[in-house]
C-alpha cells in the first residue's frame, strides 16, 4: 500500500524549544492513522508543520512517496491535505453554505451559491454524511453538527487527507460513535484521516496504525491490533501510568446522614441562549458531586448563576442557599464570605488577568480580604508572600510570584486558580473544567487536589465535558439535557453509555 | 401636498444625509474587515478640504470629487499602515489621524490662500446640482449587493467576523483589511467632498464637525449592515434637517427657541438613539482584533 | 529561554525610552512638514523653544500651559486604566470652566479665599464629573460606545456652556461672549517670578496631586478594580468586579479632574467664562496620556512636553510667515503615532539589520 503522508526526521524549532526532533512516521493511503502523544509532547506542531502553518526546519516530508516542501496552508490543501482545527473555524452569523465554501466560492465576481448547493449535496451523498440545511446559520447546529460542517468543508476542497485534532473532545459518546462511523466510511471511499488524541481507548478502537510522539520525539508506530492501552500509555508518558485515580479515596461513612452545605431548590434561568428549568439538588460535606452533559446544556448557566447571582436580576427564579442561608441576590464577594471557592469554567477568560503578575492574579476576588487590604489600599507585601508560599505548595512553575501569568503553561495557570480558590479555606467549592488543556504531569496533581479537598470535607461540585474524569472522581454525578436535571447517578450506577445516552437525551 | 412634502422634506433629508451615508457605508466596510475606524471624521474634513481646492482650482466639482476620494485614500492608507503594518492600537492611532487631519486645512490653507482654515467660496455654476444624489443612489445600491451577493463582500465578512477561518481558506485576511480600510478612506472622503462641493461652496473650519463619529453610529445601529446603516443615516440626516429648520422658529411664547438648544439635537438624538439600541446590535467578532 | 544571557532591561524604562524616541520622532516630521511651507524646521525649532524658555513670562506660560495638560492628561489615563477611552476631555473641561465661573458668580459674597477656591473647585470638579459620568453610566448600563457619546458630548457642552453664557451669566459690561468676572477672593495668584504670566502655587498643587493619584492607582482597592476591569472584563466581573462600577467611578473622577482644567483657566488665567476659550486642551490631553502609556507619573513630563509645544505654537502666527499654531495638531498627531505603532520598532531593527546584513 503506498504511504500517503511520510515523516522523515523532520525538525521544528521555537527559539531555543525543540518542539520535533527527527520526527519519522508514515500514514498508510486509505488509513485511519492515530497519532498520539501528552499535552506538549509536539503532536499538534507536527500536524501544523505538516498543513503548513510552521515549515519544518529540517527533515523531509514526502506526499504519495513525493518529497515536498508546504510553505503555507493554501499550499497545503493544494497537496490535499485539509484540518479540522480543535476550536472550530466557523463563524456563527453565517450560514453553514457560506462557511463551507468560503475561499473557493465558485463564481468569478459573485458567490454562486446555487452552484455550489447543488455539488454540496452531491458530495454530502457519496460520503453518507446525512445534512441538508446549508442556508442555517451555524450558531443553531449543535457540535457535533459543526463538526461534521468542517468535515464538508474539507470534502468541497476535494482533501485526502484529513487531519482531525482531538475531534472527540466536544462530543457525547453516541456523538463520538457517528463521528467514527462517518470517519470509517471516507475511509472507505479512499480517504486518509489523521486522528490527534489522547483518549486511547478511542485510538484503539477505530485507528488502523498507532504513532506515539513523545517530548517531540516519535516513541515508536503500532498496528491497533498488535498493541493495547497499557502499552500506549507507557510509550506516551515514559512509565507505568494508570488512568483512573489511585490515591487515597476515604469514604466518609456517615456522607449520606450528613446535612446538605447547599442546596438549590427548582432554580430557572431564563435566556435565549442556554436556559435553566426547574433545578434541585443538594450538596453534602465530603462528596463530588458531578455535572455532566453536552455543552449548552444549561451547565455553564448553572454555574453562571451560583457563582453570580445578583448578575441574574429578573431572569433569576428558585431558591439557593448556603448553610440555611438565601444567597438568591448575592454577588462574588458575599459568596466567597459565605464559604464558596470558584474554579471558572474557562481560566483565560474568566479566571486570570493575562498582563499581571501571580500576585495581581492572587488579590483577584481576594482584593477586599482583610488580610490582604486595609483601610482601602491593598497589603501587596504580604499578598506576596502568601502567593510565593502557595507557589512552593502547588508546585507552580517558573517559581517567581513576578511572572505575567499569560506567559506561563496552561497547568502552571490551572494551578494558580485553584491556589487562590483554595486559599480562603471554602466550605464549598464550584470547580469548571480543572483539567481541560492541561499536560498530564498537572492533571495527576490538580486531581489530587480535588479528592484532598474532599476528603478534608469540603462540598464540591464539578462541571467537566470530561466524562472520563467525571467517572474518575465524583461520588454522584447530575446529567443536564435541554436545561434540566434530566438523571442522577450515584457511583455504583455510572456507566459511561448509559450516561451518554441520557446526555444526548434519551433514558437511561 | 406630496409634491411639496417631497421637495421640503424629503430631498432635503437626502442631501443632508449624503455625505453621512457615504461615510458611513465606508465604515461599515472597513469595520466588517475587522478593523475600527475611529478616523472617519478626519478622513471627511480632508476630503472636504482637497475637493473644495480642486474645485475651486478646476472650477470642475468632477476634479473635487476625485480630489476629495484621492485625500481620503491616501489618509485611510497611512491609517492601514500604522495599523495592520505597525500594530498601533486601532482607537489610538485613529484619534492620532483625526488630530493630524484637523491640522492639515489649516496649514495648507495658509500657504495657498493666506487663510487659517478656510478656502474661497466656489460661483455656483461650478457647484454640483443633483450628481451626488445619483451618485450616492449607486454607491448604496453596489454596495448591498456586494456585501450580500458578493465573493468579496462574503470574504470581507469573514474577516472582519472570524478571521482564522478566512486565513485558513487559503485568503489573505490582512489583504481584506487593506481593502476595507481603502474604501473607508475613498467612501468617507467622498462623504467630505460633498459636504464642501455640494451642501456647501467653500472649505470652512472643521466643517465636518462630529460627522464622522455620527456616522460611526449609524454603522453601530445599522448593524454593520448596509441598508440599516443608510437607514440610520437617513434618520441622523433628518434631525440635522429640522435642526437646521427650527433656527429662529417661535414654537411657545414669545421667543424663538434659543439656537443654542437647537444645534446640541443631532448630538443629543445620536447618543439617545445609540442608548436605546442596547442588546439590538452585535459587532463583528473580531473587529479591533489581530489577524 | 533565548534571552536568559542577555542584560535585562526593565520593561517600564524600555517603554519610557520608547515613549521618548517616538515622541522625538513624531516632532521631527513634523517640522519637516515645515519644508512644505517654505519655513527651515530649524527656524521653527528655534521659534519653539524660545519661546516657551525664552523669559521668566514665557517659561511661566509653559508651566501654565503644562498645567492644562497634567490635568487633561490625567483624564485620559485615569479611565484608560478601566478600559475606557475618554476623548470628551474637551466637554468636561468646558462645564467645569463654566462651573467655575458660577461658583464666582453666585458666591460672590464669600471673603475668605481658601473658602472660596474650596467651593469653586468643587463646583468644577462635580459639574465636569456629572459631564463624564454620563458616557461613563451610557457605557455601564447600555453598552454605548464611549469614543462616541464623549464626543457628541463634546458638542453638547460647546451649546450648553454658550447658551448659559449668553443667556444666564452674560457680562452685561462686555461685548465679548464672556461671564460676569469673578471676585477677587476667587483669584490664584501668579508667582512674581514669572513676569505676570498666571502661574503660582497651582503647579506644585498640581504635582503633588499627580503623585497622590499615583499612589492611589497603584496601591489602593478601587485603583485595583478599575485595572482588573480594564485588564479582563469578564474575568474581574467572576471575581466580584463588576465592570459598571469601574467605568462609572473612573469617568466620573476623570471627568471631575477634566473639570479642574477649566478651574484653572476661570480661577487662574481670565477671571470669566470665554465662549471657545480652549484650544482643543482635551484633545492635546489624548496626547499627553498616550505619550505617558497612562503612566501617571508620566503625564508630568509629557504634559511639559506639551506645554512646550502649545506655547511656542502660539509664537508662530507671529515669528514665520507661512506656518501656524495649528501646526500643532499636525505634530500631536504624529507624536502619537510615534509612539504608539509598536510595531514600527521591529521593522527599524530589521530595516537595520538587513542593512548591516
Amino acid at each position: 500500500m503506498m504511504n500517503a503522508i511520510e515523516f522523515r526526521k523532520v525538525t521544528k524549532r521555537f527559539g531555543g524549544f525543540t518542539a520535533n526532533r527527527d520526527l519519522s512516521f508514515s500514514v498508510k493511503k486509505g488509513s485511519i492513522h492515530g497519532l498520539i502523544g501528552e499535552n506538549g509532547a509536539g503532536k499538534s506542531t507536527a500536524m501544523k508543520v505538516l498543513f503548513g502553518i510552521h515549515p519544518a526546519d529540517s527533515g523531509e516530508i514526502l506526499i504519495e512517496n513525493r518529497p515536498v516542501r508546504i510553505a503555507n496552508p493554501v499550499h497545503a490543501m493544494r497537496l490535499g491535505i485539509g484540518m479540522v482545527h480543535q476550536h472550530f473555524m466557523l463563524a456563527g452569523p453565517e450560514t453553514v453554505l457560506d462557511n463551507i465554501i468560503l475561499g473557493h466560492e465558485p463564481g468569478r465576481m459573485f458567490v454562486g451559491r446555487a452552484r455550489a448547493e447543488a455539488e454540496l449535496t452531491a458530495i454530502a451523498k457519496t460520503y453518507g454524511l446525512d445534512f441538508d440545511r446549508w442556508d442555517r446559520p451555524v450558531s443553531e447546529l449543535s457540535v457535533g453538527e459543526q463538526q461534521r460542517v468542517e468535515i464538508l468543508k474539507l470534502l468541497y476542497q476535494k482533501s485526502q487527507v484529513l487531519i482531525l485534532d482531538e475531534p472527540t473532545a466536544v462530543l457525547t459518546p453516541q456523538e463520538v460513535k457517528d463521528l467514527f462511523g462517518n470517519l470509517v466510511k471516507l475511509k472507505e471511499e479512499g480517504k486518509t484521516i489523521i486522528l490527534i488524541s489522547h483518549k486511547l481507548k478511542e485510538v484503539l478502537g477505530y485507528c488502523d496504525e498507532i504513532t506515539v510522539i513523545r517530548r517531540g520525539e516519535t516513541v515508536g508506530s503500532r498496528s491497533a491490533s498488535e498493541t493495547d492501552e497499557s502499552e500506549l500509555a507507557r510509550m506516551m508518558v515514559g512509565r507505568e501510568v494508570s488512568f483512573t485515580y489511585q490515591g487515597d479515596r476515604k469514604v466518609f461513612a456517615n456522607a449520606g446522614d450528613m446535612k446538605p452545605v447547599m442546596r438549590v431548590e427548582r432554580l430557572s434561568i431564563a435566556s435565549s441562549t442556554e436556559p435553566l428549568r426547574d433545578v434541585s439538588f443538594d450538596l453534602k460535606p465530603g462528596e463530588i458531586l458531578g455535572v455532566a452533559g453536552v455543552q449548552g446544556n444549561g451547565q455553564s448557566t448553572l454555574l453562571r448563576a451560583l457563582s453570580h447571582p445578583a448578575r441574574h436580576g429578573r431572569s433569576w427564579s428558585g431558591e439557593y442557599l448556603l448553610n440555611g442561608r438565601s444567597h438568591s441576590d448575592s454577588d462574588p464577594i458575599a459568596l466567597r464570605n459565605a464559604g464558596v471557592g470558584l474554579v471558572p469554567e474557562d481560566r483565560l477568560t474568566e479566571g486570570l488577568l493575562l498582563n499581571q503578575d501571580m500576585t495581581e492574579n492572587f488579590l483577584l476576588g481576594q482584593h477586599e480580604d482583610p488580610r490582604y487590604s486595609k483601610n482601602g489600599f491593598l497589603l501587596r507585601a504580604k499578598a506576596r508572600a502568601v502567593t510565593e508560599s502557595k507557589i512552593k505548595e502547588f508546585d507552580i512553575r517558573p517559581p517567581h510570584p513576578t511572572v505575567w501569568t499569560g506567559r506561563m503553561s496552561g497547568g502552571n495557570q490551572q494551578k494558580l486558580v485553584i491556589a487562590r480558590a483554595l486559599d480562603p479555606g471554602p466550605s464549598v467549592l464550584y470547580v469548571a473544567h480543572p483539567t481541560r488543556g492541561v499536560d498530564v504531569g498537572a492533571i495527576e496533581k490538580i486531581h489530587d487536589a480535588i479528592i484532598q479537598e474532599r476528603n478534608r470535607g469540603k462540598a464540591i461540585l464539578l462541571f467537566s465535558s470530561e466524562l472520563d474524569e467525571l467517572i474518575d472522581l465524583c461520588d454522584r454525578m447530575l446529567v443536564f439535557y435541554n436545561g434540566m436535571v434530566r438523571a442522577q447517578f450515584t457511583r455504583s450506577e455510572f456507566d459511561p453509555w448509559a450516561i451518554g445516552r441520557v446526555m444526548g437525551g434519551g433514558d437511561r | 401636498m406630496l409634491e411639496t412634502i417631497f421637495s421640503n422634506w424629503i430631498l432635503p433629508t437626502l442631501r443632508v444625509s449624503t455625505p453621512l451615508i457615504f461615510a458611513a457605508l465606508g465604515g461599515m466596510w472597513c469595520e466588517r474587515s475587522g478593523v475600527i475606524q475611529i478616523g472617519l471624521e478626519g478622513i471627511m474634513l480632508v476630503g472636504a478640504f482637497f475637493a473644495a481646492v480642486v474645485t475651486h482650482s478646476t472650477q470642475n466639482p468632477w476634479w473635487g470629487l476625485v480630489a476629495g476620494m484621492m485625500a481620503g485614500l491616501v489618509l485611510s492608507l497611512g491609517y492601514g499602515l500604522t495599523v495592520l503594518k505597525w500594530r498601533a492600537n486601532q482607537i489610538v492611532s485613529g484619534t492620532a489621524f483625526n488630530l493630524f487631519a484637523m491640522g492639515i486645512p489649516p496649514f495648507l490653507s495658509m500657504i495657498w490662500f493666506d487663510s487659517t482654515g478656510s478656502t474661497p467660496v466656489i460661483p455656483g455654476e461650478s457647484l454640483f446640482r443633483s450628481a451626488p444624489l445619483l451618485l450616492m443612489g449607486s454607491v448604496v445600491v453596489a454596495s448591498a449587493i456586494l456585501y450580500h451577493h458578493s465573493k468579496f463582500g462574503l470574504r470581507i465578512r469573514f474577516a472582519g467576523e472570524h478571521p482564522k477561518a478566512l486565513e485558513s481558506s487559503g485568503v489573505s485576511v490582512r489583504g481584506k483589511r487593506w481593502q476595507g480600510i481603502a474604501l473607508s478612506g475613498i467612501l468617507a472622503g467622498l462623504g467630505g467632498a460633498t459636504l464642501s462641493i455640494y451642501l456647501a461652496s467653500s472649505f470652512s473650519r472643521n466643517m465636518s464637525s462630529g460627522r464622522g463619529f455620527i456616522a460611526l453610529a449609524a454603522v453601530i445601529l445599522g448593524r454593520w449592515m448596509p441598508l440599516q446603516t443608510v437607514t440610520a443615516c437617513l434618520l441622523f440626516g433628518f434631525t440635522e434637517l429640522v435642526q437646521i429648520r427650527l433656527q429662529g422658529v417661535v414654537l411657545w411664547g414669545d421667543r424663538a427657541v434659543p439656537v443654542q438648544w437647537i444645534q446640541i439635537l443631532p448630538y443629543l438624538i445620536t447618543i439617545l438613539v445609540l442608548a436605546l439600541a442596547m442588546g439590538r446590535t452585535r459587532a463583528p467578532k473580531g473587529l479591533g482584533g489581530d489577524e | 529561554m533565548k534571552n536568559s544571557e542577555k542584560v535585562r532591561i526593565p520593561q517600564s524604562v524600555r517603554l519610557f525610552f520608547r515613549s521618548l524616541a517616538g515622541a522625538a520622532g513624531g516632532l521631527a516630521l513634523g517640522l519637516l512638514i515645515c519644508r512644505v511651507a517654505g519655513e527651515s524646521p530649524g527656524k521653527v525649532l528655534s521659534v519653539l523653544v524660545n519661546s516657551s524658555f525664552g523669559s521668566g513670562y514665557d517659561f511661566g506660560m509653559t508651566l501654565f500651559y503644562t498645567a492644562y495638560f497634567i490635568l487633561a492628561g490625567l483624564a485620559v489615563a485615569i479611565p484608560f486604566k478601566s478600559g475606557l477611552f475618554n476623548i470628551g476631555g474637551e466637554g468636561q473641561l468646558t462645564i467645569g470652566a463654566l462651573a467655575a465661573a458660577w461658583a464666582g458668580v453666585v458666591g460672590a459674597g464669600i471673603q475668605s479665599h481658601t473658602l472660596a477656591i474650596l467651593f469653586a473647585t468643587a463646583s468644577a470638579f462635580v459639574a465636569g464629573g456629572l459631564w463624564g459620568a454620563i458616557p461613563g453610566y451610557l457605557k455601564a448600563r447600555r453598552g454605548s460606545h464611549e469614543v462616541i457619546t464623549t464626543i457628541m458630548m463634546n458638542f453638547i457642552a460647546a451649546g450648553v456652556t454658550s447658551y448659559f453664557t449668553l443667556y444666564s451669566l452674560k457680562d452685561p459690561d462686555s461685548s465679548q461672549a464672556e461671564t460676569i468676572p469673578i471676585p477677587e477672593a476667587f483669584q490664584l495668584k501668579p508667582f512674581a517670578l514669572f513676569n505676570g504670566a498666571p502661574m503660582g502655587e497651582l503647579i506644585i498643587a498640581l504635582a503633588v496631586m499627580t503623585v497622590v493619584l499615583h499612589v492611589i492607582m497603584r496601591n489602593s482597592v478601587w485603583g485595583y478594580r478599575l485595572k482588573a476591569t480594564g485588564e479582563n472584563e469578564s474575568a474581574a466581573s467572576t471575581f466580584g468586579i463588576p465592570a459598571p462600577a469601574s467605568w462609572l467611578s473612573s469617568m466620573f473622577v476623570a471627568g471631575g479632574i477634566a473639570g479642574l482644567t477649566g478651574l484653572v483657566e476661570v480661577l487662574g488665567n481670565s477671571h470669566r467664562f470665554k465662549i471657545g476659550f480652549s484650544a482643543d486642551y482635551g484633545f492635546v490631553g489624548i496626547a499627553v496620556a498616550l505619550v505617558a502609556r497612562g503612566n501617571i507619573l508620566g503625564i508630568l513630563p509629557s504634559a511639559f512636553l506639551f506645554g512646550v509645544l502649545q506655547k511656542g505654537a502660539g509664537s508662530l502666527d507671529l515669528e514665520t510667515d507661512k506656518v501656524t499654531r495649528d501646526l500643532t495638531y499636525i505634530i500631536q498627531g504624529l507624536i502619537i503615532l510615534g509612539v504608539a505603532s509598536d510595531g514600527l520598532w521591529d521593522w527599524f531593527a530589521g530595516f537595520w539589520r538587513r542593512r548591516n546584513a
